[in-house]
């Protein structure tokens, strides 16, 4: 059977965790970026070219 | 000067120089402000103890400085400096604009001392004491008259839609500016507005609206369409979309003010009007906005190397983001969660720190090499500048949008099928924003150090370098009389005439019911087909008119006065005509004793109204957590009104009915003693200073002027009842264990706090005035 999971507080918690989510992700992707090799950063962004 | 030649004039660039210096200083000023206090509401004690630090007075010494300084210093700069070239005229009395700066400075400075010591009218934005409002109308009328002087003088006939800016932000910021700081002094350095209870609330906020409107945001669109092509090298993307922005935006915004007020004790048809108003602004704003990112078009490249494109391209973002937000917390169900929290202040940050400090900086990186004739000190610096106040702002505004949702949810949450209040404690909301009000003082730190890099930037740039008037080169023209526009030809014209009816039409549909309800909606369709049609068909002769309307600058600024006035007249003026005793709903408020009077001008003094509100709104959780529904009645003796428009800590409304004196002596002494946690400043001066009883006569005299029913009492009675009921309060205080002089401002206010929510009767069946 499902258990039903019922957070007694979630107006407290929820908006603190989507911004820490929504932060992770932003640091996520600029930690990504700004650690790729510009050579493939080139090459990725050339990709719809190569067709032609 | 005679026609038929050449000439050379010399812009007076020295104006523009000071007016951008002392945008850059004020800025640093009102942001170190800005720091400070969002300090103090995570630690109380960064108020030292000092009532001239505490954030009741310093608040609104921060907006102030930030709005008026910071944004109206630069606002001049760019206006002089983009009118001159635009109409092709030097600035029409260098004495004028002489006494503009300096009046301004002085009017600044004035605020500056006068601000942090309690000397405040106790209403948002418009703080400043009488002396200084008149002050600023007079500085407001000398800029007036050097704009429209220049004009009159200008060497280019079509005015640009830059000046059309410029000319609704003159004419309506006096409007607005003149109508809410309309008050009786009661002695030199104080006065009560001439409006009270809901009337002062609707003004207000028709002000307070409009200055974001008309001194944040025209002026700044104003700029933008003048620095944005030239940093651009490229015209205007749409000139045609030019004229709808500004008609539409100009004739709009003033009808927003109520969004304010919603879910409050004001009449509902305002506040359905200024929710509806504010909707359809969403379509002139991001109008404006894609017209300023699109002028890019082709040079997009810049962005990469250029900081000026930088700063122009994200505080046109922030422009857009800011006027998408704005609309949506308009509605009414929206406001009932972000209402009295932060994510209002994410709202206006994003605008004041986004909108117009990007376009501040943008504007004073592109004006610096040509004002001083020297290339900026370090690009470099100026893009470590944009990257680390963009940082500053995304943690500043995340932080208050999730602070404030926090609050939102957690103070209407409810719990057992909705009986009961999940947080009943405030406290509560307030350790739950904690972690976000710290992250707002990192974002608002790294935001200030990156304006303090500019300084350090222009400072490098301007030092030793030689500065530069602009000069250019006219052609001096005859008037020619057949361009002239008439007043019959002005408001006879297709435009006109089809706008009037359309509106006609609309005003009958809205304000009526039956049978003129629907002549009013088939006027108003008809009245838009109508002109369509014409459009259509004549629409030449409409560009043609407009063409004229363009080099004539009187009648552009009658027709834009009118566009600017109807919202006002149709929401204030029904307000302000009524018999405020009848519009009392089922209750009437008596009158303040006066130490009630005394220690209510305590309570504005020390600023309580930037955290805490006196009304409860007609939404379940507020009538739940501070009691019965806020009622018109209940405020209308108020001069001014103190329903607030923040919770940091919760509404007084009804606080007189809770707590004995004790608990208010003990909580204004140090709030820690009665609530764990609280980031409320501790009020110890209160405990020290004396009241003045000396001021409640003429205060008295001032209010019964005003209409409130004082009997006449003379100064001896007014003095001897209020040292009485001081003396009760005093010996009540005693038996609760807490001793303190009568004659304490303590006493005073406790007098006041304690009779919130106490001082209405039930009102009898509306009586007509007798005639």
């Amino acid at each position: 059977m499902f258990t039903r999971i019922i957070y007694e507080d979630w107006q407290l918690i929820f908006p603190v965790v989507a911004l820490a989510v929504a932060s992770c992700v932003y640091l996520a992707a600029a930690w990504r970026a700004t650690h790729m090799k510009s050579g493939q950063a080139e090459r990725l962004a050339r990709l719809p070219f190569e067709t032609q | 000067m005679t026609t038929g030649q050449k000439v050379t004039i010399q812009f007076n660039d020295k104006i523009v120089r000071q007016f951008m210096l002392a945008s850059i200083i004020w800025g640093v000023v009102g942001m170190l402000v800005g720091v400070l206090i969002a300090t103090q509401l995570n630690f109380w004690q960064a108020n030292f103890g000092q009532a001239w630090l505490s954030f009741g007075r310093l608040r609104p010494l921060h907006t102030n400085a930030v709005i008026f300084a910071f944004v109206g210093n630069m606002m001049f700069a760019g206006v002089y400096y983009s009118t001159q070239r635009l109409v092709k005229a030097r600035l029409a009395s260098d004495f004028l604009s002489n006494l503009h700066f300096w009046g301004w400075q002085l009017i600044i400075v004035a605020a500056a001392i006068t601000l942090p010591l309690g000397l405040t009218r106790g209403k948002e934005y418009a703080e400043l004491i009488w002396p200084i409002n008149i002050a600023v109308a007079l500085i407001w009328v000398v800029f007036a008259v050097n704009f429209f002087w220049t004009l009159a003088r200008r060497h280019e006939k079509s005015l640009y839609v830059a000046i059309w800016f410029y000319i609704a932000t003159i004419i309506t910021v006096a409007m607005l500016y003149i109508v809410n700081h309309l008050s009786i002094p009661t002695s030199l350095l104080h006065s009560y507005p001439i409006f009270g209870g809901v009337q002062d609330g609707l003004v207000q906020w028709w002000y307070g609206h409009n200055a974001v409107a008309f001194f944040l945001t025209t002026p700044i669109l104003g700029i933008m369409y003048y620095f944005l092509p030239k940093a651009a090298e490229r015209p205007v993307y749409s000139y045609k979309l030019s004229v709808i922005h500004f008609w539409s935006l100009v004739f709009l915004y003033i009808w927003a003010g109520p969004h304010h007020l919603l879910n409050t004790a004001l009449p509902n048809w305002l506040q359905l009007l200024g929710m509806t108003f504010s909707l359809m602004l969403w379509a002139p704003s991001w109008g404006g906005m894609l017209n300023g990112l699109l002028t890019l078009r082709g040079a997009w490249g810049k962005l990469r190397t250029d900081p000026v494109i930088k700063f122009f391209v994200a505080g046109v973002t922030f422009y857009g983001m800011a006027t998408f937000e704005g609309p949506l917390l308009s509605i009414k169900s929206v406001n009932a969660l972000a209402h009295y929290t932060d994510w209002i202040i994410a709202h206006v940050h994003a605008g004041a720190l986004g909108w117009n400090g990007f376009m501040a900086a943008g504007m004073f990186y592109w004006l610096v090499p040509r004002l001083w004739n020297r290339p900026l000190h370090s690009t470099a610096l100026a893009n470590v500048h944009f990257w680390l106040g963009l940082t500053g702002m995304l943690l500043y505004i995340s932080a208050m949008w999730t602070s404030g949702i926090n609050q939102g949810l957690m103070l209407n949450a409810t719990a057992e099928n909705g009986t009961i209040l999940k947080y009943p404690n405030f406290i509560e909301t307030l350790n739950a924003i904690r972690p976000l009000m710290l992250l707002r003082v990192v974002g608002g730190t790294l935001y200030l150090t990156g304006f303090l890099l500019m300084a350090y930037n222009i400072w490098r740039s301007i030092r030793g370098a030689a500065v530069v008037n602009g000069t250019m080169e006219v052609f001096v023209e005859a008037p020619s009389p057949s361009e002239n526009l008439s007043l019959r030809s002005t408001f006879l014209s297709a435009p006109v005439v089809y706008t009037t009816c359309a509106l006609l039409g609309s005003f009958i549909w809205m304000f009526t019911s039956g049978w003129l309800n629907i002549i009013g909606l088939v006027g108003t369709a008809m009245g838009v087909l109508l002109a369509i049609g014409h459009y259509e068909t004549r629409g030449t002769q409409w560009g043609e008119w407009y063409d004229r309307l363009l080099v004539n600058a009187l009648p552009f600024t009658v027709l834009t006065f009118l566009s600017v006035v109807i919202g006002g007249l149709i929401q204030i003026i029904p307000m302000l005509t009524i018999d405020r005793r009848l519009q009392t709903e089922d209750r009437v408020a008596r009158v303040y004793t006066p130490l009630e009077l005394a220690g209510r001008d305590l309570y504005v003094r020390e600023g309580c109204y930037n955290c805490h509100s006196q009304m409860i709104r007609t939404l379940v959780p507020d009538v739940m957590r501070y009691g019965d529904y806020s009622r018109l009645g209940e405020s209308i003796w108020d001069h001014p009104y103190q329903w607030g428009s923040k919770r940091t800590g919760p509404d007084l409304a009804r606080v007189g009915i809770k707590y004995n004196h004790a608990w208010h002596y003990d909580h204004l002494e140090n709030p820690r003693n009665i609530s764990t946690g609280s980031n409320m400043p501790a009020y110890t001066w209160l405990i020290t200073a004396p009241t003045d009883y000396a001021a409640l006569s003429s205060k008295i005299r001032v209010q019964r002027m005003l209409g409130v029913p004082y009997p006449s009492w003379s100064p001896a009675l007014i003095d001897t009842l209020a040292k009485e009921q001081a003396k009760d309060i005093a010996k009540e205080l005693r038996v609760q264990g807490r001793f303190v002089d009568p004659d304490r401002e303590v006493v005073a206010l406790i007098a006041y706090l304690q009779c919130l929510g106490k001082t209405w009767e039930p009102s009898v069946a509306p009586v007509a005035p007798p005639k």
